[in-house]
C-alpha cells in the first residue's frame, strides 16, 4: 500500500476517493480500486474503524490475503469528508462488518459516516454488491432512489423502499451502485467519468484544507471544495454519455428475467411512453431463436434489441447508389464484432427494444465502405453534379450572374438575389477539389469562372493602401449590382470580419494549387497584406475578427462588441481555409511562418484549465471574453476537433511536441464530451462549463448534430490516426464516418443535410433546409471527400492516389508544380508516375512530390500518382 | 491638400459638388453629407466630379459603405469624373454598381 503512485497527468489528479474496508473483501475488487483510480491520477485511501488501533490488517475472501489498513474511518471530520470526491462501500462481507454496533441503539460508525456522506452532494456514494447492507440502518438515504445490488439483497432493497433497477450499473443523481463484483469495472468507470464530470465546478483557487488526521499515503489531497459548491445531480444521466436509465422495473412490475442479461438503455425517464431512437453499437450476441441482438455500444453499454417482424434492413450506399436491401441475409450478417445502427422503439413494459431499422456498413465485419477506394471520389462527384445542375443547370454553359447563395432542399433557387463572396469562394474549392481528385473539367469550369467572378465583381484593390479586400457579397436584385461592403449578418453587422476575408481566400488558393494562375496569386498576396497591415496585432501576437470598414482599424468604436476582439477564427482559420493549400502551392517559407506563428498562438491562448474545451473569443490582451453574443462561454465542439487535425497537419510542415500533445490531448478527451457514444455523430454547441448540479455539459440550443461538425470529427481521427497508427483513433474515425455516411447523404434530392436529430433523422426546418447557404456551399462536405479521401488511401489503407492538376501557361514560379496532397508526414508518400497531356513523363521529384512542368502556350493536363511508401507507424 | 463638398436637396435627388482631393481625412466629411442625404430619403444622388482631382481608396470605401446603407433602389450617379478618379473607381468594381457620365446635364 502506498506504493502504486496516482499519475498525476490524470484527470483525476487531485480527487480523492474513500474505500471503506473490512476483513472478507474481495482482493481482484480491491486490487483494481487500488491501480485503476491511480491511473486516473486520483488518491485512493482506504477507511476502517480502527478500534483504538494504529493500523489493522483485513484478510481477503478468497485468498485470505493480507490488506492493512491505518485509515480512521472515527477519525473523518466534516471537512475531510467534504474534500473526498467519492466515497464507496465495496463488495463482499465489508458492509456486514462494519455494520455492527455494540450499543444496539446506536448507528455503527461506518453507518454514522455514510449517512454523513449522504447528507453532502459533493461526496459521490459509490455501494457495490452486498455493499448495500451498511445502509439498511438508515434507509432513508435510498428510497425513491433507483439502486440496484446483488440478486441476494433484492428483497433488503426493496423493503428499504429502494427501486430496485435490474441493470449492472445505476445512476441516480449522486448515487452510483453496481450488481457484484464482477461488475467493479463497470462501477469504477462510472464513478471516474462522474467525478471528472463534477471537478470542473470546483473552483482551481480554493485553497485545500489541512488534513485534520493522519493520513495514509504522502501524497496531500489538493483542490478541495468549499462547502455548498455542487448540488445533487437530480437526473439519472451520467457523465459517460450515456443515458444511464431504463424504465424502472418497480414501475409497471415486470422484473426481469435473467439478471446478468445486458439490459435495453433509454434516454426516457417518463414511465409509459413509448421512444423512438438510434443506437450505433457493435453486435455482441446474436441468437436466431428468440431474434434477440446484443449491443454494445461505443462507450460499452450493453443494449438487447429485438428483431421484429417488420425490421428492414439495408447497406450503406453513397450518394447516386440505389438502396440495397439486406433484410434476407441477417441470420448472416449479424456476426459478433460488427458495427450497425439500429433504428428501433422502446417499450416501457420490455428490456429489450424493438429493431424496425437496420443499416449495416460492410458485407463483412470490419468492412466499412467509405473505405472502399472510391467511396469519397464519387461522393464529390455527385456533390458536383448536384451544385453544378442547381447553379448552373446540367450541361449548359456556366454563367456566375445566375449564381445565387440560397438553395433549397431539391437545388431550386429561392427568391433571394445575393451572391456571397464566401459561399462562391467555397463552391471554387469545392469544384477544385472535385477536379483534383475526378479529372473532370466541368468541375474546373465551374472552379475557375468562379474565380474570375469574384475578381470581377466581389474584390476591392485598394491602391493607397496596397491591399486587397472582398466585398461580403453583392445583391443583383433586378439586374444591378449593390456592393455588400460589410458583412449582413449579425455577427460581423458594419463591420469586415476575418472570418469572411479568410473564406474569400479558400476557394481560389485551391483553385492556385491546380493552375497556377498568378492573378490568383496576385490576389492572395493582397489579401495578406491587408491581414499584415489591418488585422494583425503586431504588439501582442494574433490577428483582430474585425475591422472598421472605413478606417481598417480593429479598435474603432462603430465596431461595439467586436471592437479589440481576436476569435478562434481570427487566429485559428487561416490553416484550414486556405494557408495549408497555399503552402503546399507554393512551398514558400513565409507561409509556413505564419502557420507555425498561428498554431503557437493557438496552443498558448486556446486550451483553458477551466473546462475541456478551448476558449474561442478573446480580448487584444488574449484575456478571455465570456460575454460576445451568443457564444458566451460557450464550445463549439467542431473547433475543437479543427484544431487537433490541423496541429496534426502541421506536425508534417514544422513539427513541435507541444502541437502534438495538444492534438493528442484533444482526440482523447472530446469523444467523452462532444460526441453521442450510444447513438453516433457530434455534436453542435455546449457550455464550456458545468452548472450547479451538473454532471454533464448542457447542449447550448439542440441535440442536433450538424455537417460540418461531423466532417471535424472524422479528419480529426482520420488524420490522428494516420499520424500515430493509434487504434482507438481509427475506431473513433470509423463511427464517425459511419454516422456521417449513415445519416447526411440525401438519396433523393442529392447534396448533404445540414443537420440532423440526435438519431439521425433529417431535421428539415428554418435555414437548415437549405442545401446552399454561407458555409454549406460545397465547401466542408467537398473538403471531407477530398481529405479522406487522401487520409483513407495514402496513411491509413495503404493504396495510391491520383490527383489532377491543370497548370496555366505562365502558372507556377519556376514552372515546378507541386502535388502533395496534403501536408503528410514527410516520407510517407512518393510520386510513382506523372503523365501529361495524357502521355508519360519522367522530369519530376518522387520524394519531394514536384514535378518540372515542360514549357508550354496552352494548358497541361497532368496527373499525379501518389503511392505510400515507408513503414507505416507502430500501432499503438 | 484641401477637399470641399456641397450638398443640395430638391426633387427627391440629393447634389454633391465634389472639389479638391479626397483622401482619408476628408472621407469623413464626405460620409457625414451621404449620411444626411440618405437621411432625407432621396431616390438620386448626384456627384459633380469633374473638379475632384484624386479620390482616395478610403474615400471610395465611404461611398461603396454609403451605398450599402442606402434604401435599395437609391441611384447614384456620377458626373464628370476624371480619367485617373476612375481607374480608382474601376478597380474596386463599383463602377459596376452605380452610373458614370461624361458631362454635367440640367437634372
Amino acid at each position: 500500500m502506498g506504493d502504486i503512485q496516482p499519475w498525476d497527468g490524470g484527470r483525476l489528479a487531485g480527487r480523492t476517493i474513500a474505500i471503506l474496508m473490512e476483513g472478507d473483501f474481495v482482493e481482484p475488487e480491491v486490487h483494481y480500486y487500488q491501480r485503476r483510480f491511480a491511473e486516473e491520477g486520483a488518491h485512493t485511501e482506504f477507511l476502517t474503524r480502527l478500534w483504538g488501533q494504529r493500523e489493522l490488517t483485513f484478510n481477503g475472501h478468497e485468498y485470505q490475503q493480507p490488506f492493512t489498513v491505518n485509515g480512521d474511518l472515527e477519525a473523518v471530520d466534516e471537512e475531510r469528508l467534504r474534500a473526498i470526491d467519492a466515497l464507496i462501500v465495496p463488495s463482499g462481507m465489508v458492509s456486514d462488518r462494519l455494520r455492527y454496533s455494540e450499543d444496539i441503539d446506536a448507528l455503527a460508525p461506518a453507518t454514522r459516516l455514510l449517512k454523513r456522506a449522504f447528507a453532502i452532494p459533493t461526496v459521490l456514494k459509490g455501494i457495490i454488491c452486498h455493499g448495500m447492507w451498511l445502509a439498511s440502518p438508515i434507509p432513508d438515504v435510498v428510497r425513491g432512489r433507483r439502486v440496484t445490488c446483488h440478486n441476494n439483497l433484492i428483497g433488503d432493497v426493496r423493503n428499504m423502499g429502494a427501486a430496485y433497477t435490474d441493470q449492472d450499473i445505476v445512476v441516480d443523481g449522486d448515487l452510483v451502485t453496481a450488481r457484484t463484483a464482477d461488475h467493479c469495472h463497470l462501477f469504477a468507470r462510472t464513478i471516474i467519468d462522474l467525478v471528472a464530470a463534477r471537478r470542473a465546478r470546483r473552483p482551481s483557487w480554493t485553497k485545500p484544507p489541512v488534513p485534520a488526521v493522519r493520513r495514509i499515503e504522502t501524497e496531500p489531497a489538493t483542490a478541495l471544495a468549499p462547502a455548498g459548491t455542487r448540488a445533487p445531480a437530480t437526473t439519472g444521466s451520467a457523465a459517460t454519455g450515456a443515458p444511464a436509465t431504463t424504465t424502472p422495473a418497480t414501475a409497471n412490475g415486470s422484473a426481469a428475467t435473467n439478471g446478468s442479461a445486458p439490459r435495453a438503455v433509454t434516454a426516457l425517464t417518463r414511465p409509459g411512453v413509448v421512444v423512438s431512437d438510434l443506437v450505433a453499437g457493435y453486435v455482441t450476441r446474436y441468437d436466431a431463436d428468440s431474434e434477440v441482438v446484443e449491443l454494445r455500444t461505443s462507450d460499452g453499454w450493453p443494449v438487447r434489441t429485438r428483431l421484429t417482424g417488420t425490421v428492414s434492413a439495408e447497406f450503406l450506399r453513397n450518394l447516386g447508389d440505389p438502396r440495397i436491401d439486406a433484410s434476407a441475409h441477417l441470420p448472416e450478417l449479424l456476426t459478433p464484432g460488427r458495427q450497425l445502427f439500429v433504428h428501433g422503439l422502446f417499450y416501457p413494459d420490455d428490456d429489450a427494444f424493438d429493431a424496425k431499422r437496420l443499416v449495416f456498413l460492410g458485407r463483412r465485419p470490419e468492412e466499412y465502405d467509405f473505405e472502399k477506394p472510391d467511396w469519397w471520389v464519387r461522393q464529390i462527384q455527385e456533390l458536383g453534379r448536384f451544385y453544378r445542375r442547381a447553379q448552373f443547370g446540367s450541361g449548359g454553359p456556366i454563367d456566375f450572374a445566375d449564381y445565387r447563395t440560397v438553395l433549397r432542399l431539391g437545388g431550386e433557387k429561392a427568391d433571394h438575389h445575393i451572391q456571397e463572396t464566401d459561399t462562391i469562394s467555397r463552391l471554387v474549392y469545392g469544384m477544385s477539389s472535385a477536379y483534383m481528385l475526378t479529372g473532370d473539367e466541368d468541375f474546373l469550369d465551374v472552379a475557375e469562372q468562379g474565380a474570375k467572378y469574384l475578381r470581377d465583381h466581389m474584390r476591392f484593390v485598394d491602391r493607397d493602401e496596397d491591399v486587397v479586400y472582398w466585398y461580403h457579397g453583392i445583391d443583383v436584385t433586378g439586374g444591378g449590382e449593390r456592393k455588400l461592403f460589410t458583412s449582413e449578418f449579425s455577427d460581423d453587422y458594419d463591420a469586415i470580419p476575418m472570418y469572411e476575408q479568410i473564406y474569400a481566400l479558400a476557394g481560389p488558393t485551391q483553385l492556385y494549387r491546380v493552375t497556377g494562375d498568378p492573378r490568383i496569386s496576385a490576389d492572395i498576396e493582397g489579401t495578406l497584406r491587408l491581414f499584415q497591415r489591418f488585422f494583425r496585432d503586431e504588439e501582442r501576437g494574433g490577428y483582430f475578427s474585425h475591422i472598421d470598414p472605413i478606417t481598417l482599424s480593429p479598435h474603432h468604436e462603430t465596431l461595439g462588441t467586436n471592437r479589440s476582439r481576436k476569435n478562434w477564427n481570427s487566429v485559428g482559420d487561416h490553416a484550414p481555409a486556405y494557408l495549408f493549400n497555399l503552402f503546399l502551392a507554393t512551398g514558400d517559407d513565409r507561409h509556413a511562418a505564419m502557420l507555425e506563428e498561428t498554431f503557437d498562438l493557438i496552443v498558448e491562448h486556446l486550451p483553458g484549465t477551466d473546462s475541456p474545451f478551448v476558449q474561442e473569443r478573446f480580448h487584444a490582451d488574449w484575456s478571455p471574453d465570456y460575454t460576445w453574443d451568443w457564444q458566451q462561454n460557450r464550445a463549439v465542439i467542431g473547433h475543437n476537433l479543427k484544431i487537433a487535425w490541423n496541429l496534426m497537419r502541421m506536425m508534417a510542415v514544422r513539427p513541435k511536441d507541444k502541437y502534438r500533445k495538444l492534438a493528442d490531448h484533444i482526440g482523447r478527451t472530446m469523444p467523452e464530451f462532444g460526441s453521442d457514444r450510444q447513438r453516433g455523430g457530434w455534436y453542435d454547441v455546449i457550455e464550456r462549463t458545468l452548472g450547479a448540479g451538473e454532471t454533464r455539459h448542457r447542449l447550448t440550443w439542440h441535440n442536433r448534430k450538424a455537417w460540418w461538425q461531423q466532417e471535424q470529427a472524422i479528419l480529426a481521427y482520420q488524420i490522428l490516426a494516420g499520424h500515430t497508427g493509434d487504434q482507438e483513433f481509427l475506431r473513433q474515425a470509423r463511427e464517425a464516418a459511419a454516422f456521417y455516411n449513415a445519416f447526411f447523404l440525401d438519396h433523393d434530392e442529392g447534396g448533404v443535410y445540414f443537420n440532423v436529430l440526435a438519431d439521425g433523422t433529417p431535421y428539415l426546418l428554418g435555414t437548415e433546409r437549405l442545401k446552399g447557404s454561407h458555409s454549406m456551399s460545397m465547401c466542408h462536405a467537398a473538403e471531407l471527400c477530398y481529405l479522406a479521401a487522401v487520409y483513407e488511401r495514402l496513411l491509413l489503407n495503404d493504396e495510391p492516389l491520383t490527383l489532377w492538376f491543370r497548370p496555366s501557361p505562365g502558372g507556377f514560379t519556376d514552372r515546378v508544380l507541386r502535388v502533395a496532397p496534403d501536408a503528410l508526414p514527410p516520407g510517407r508518400v512518393r510520386l510513382d508516375w506523372v503523365e501529361v497531356d495524357g502521355r508519360p513523363y519522367s522530369a519530376f521529384d518522387p520524394l519531394g512530390l514536384t514535378v518540372k512542368l515542360p514549357d508550354s502556350e496552352s494548358p497541361l493536363t497532368v496527373r499525379a500518382h501518389l503511392a505510400p511508401a515507408g513503414d507505416p507507424p507502430a500501432t499503438g | 491638400m484641401s477637399f470641399n463638398a456641397k450638398m443640395h436637396v430638391a426633387d427627391g435627388a440629393a447634389t454633391l459638388r465634389l472639389v479638391g482631393e479626397l483622401d482619408r481625412r476628408s472621407a469623413p466629411r464626405l460620409n457625414e453629407l451621404i449620411i444626411e442625404a440618405a437621411s432625407r430619403q432621396v431616390k438620386r444622388l448626384v456627384l459633380l466630379m469633374d473638379e475632384l482631382k484624386y479620390m482616395s481608396s478610403a474615400g471610395l470605401r465611404c461611398l461603396v459603405f454609403a451605398h450599402q446603407k442606402m434604401p435599395r433602389g437609391v441611384q447614384i450617379v456620377l458626373i464628370g469624373t476624371r480619367p485617373e478618379v476612375a481607374e480608382t473607381i474601376k478597380l474596386t468594381g463599383f463602377d459596376r454598381s452605380i452610373t458614370m457620365e461624361d458631362s454635367v446635364e440640367a437634372p
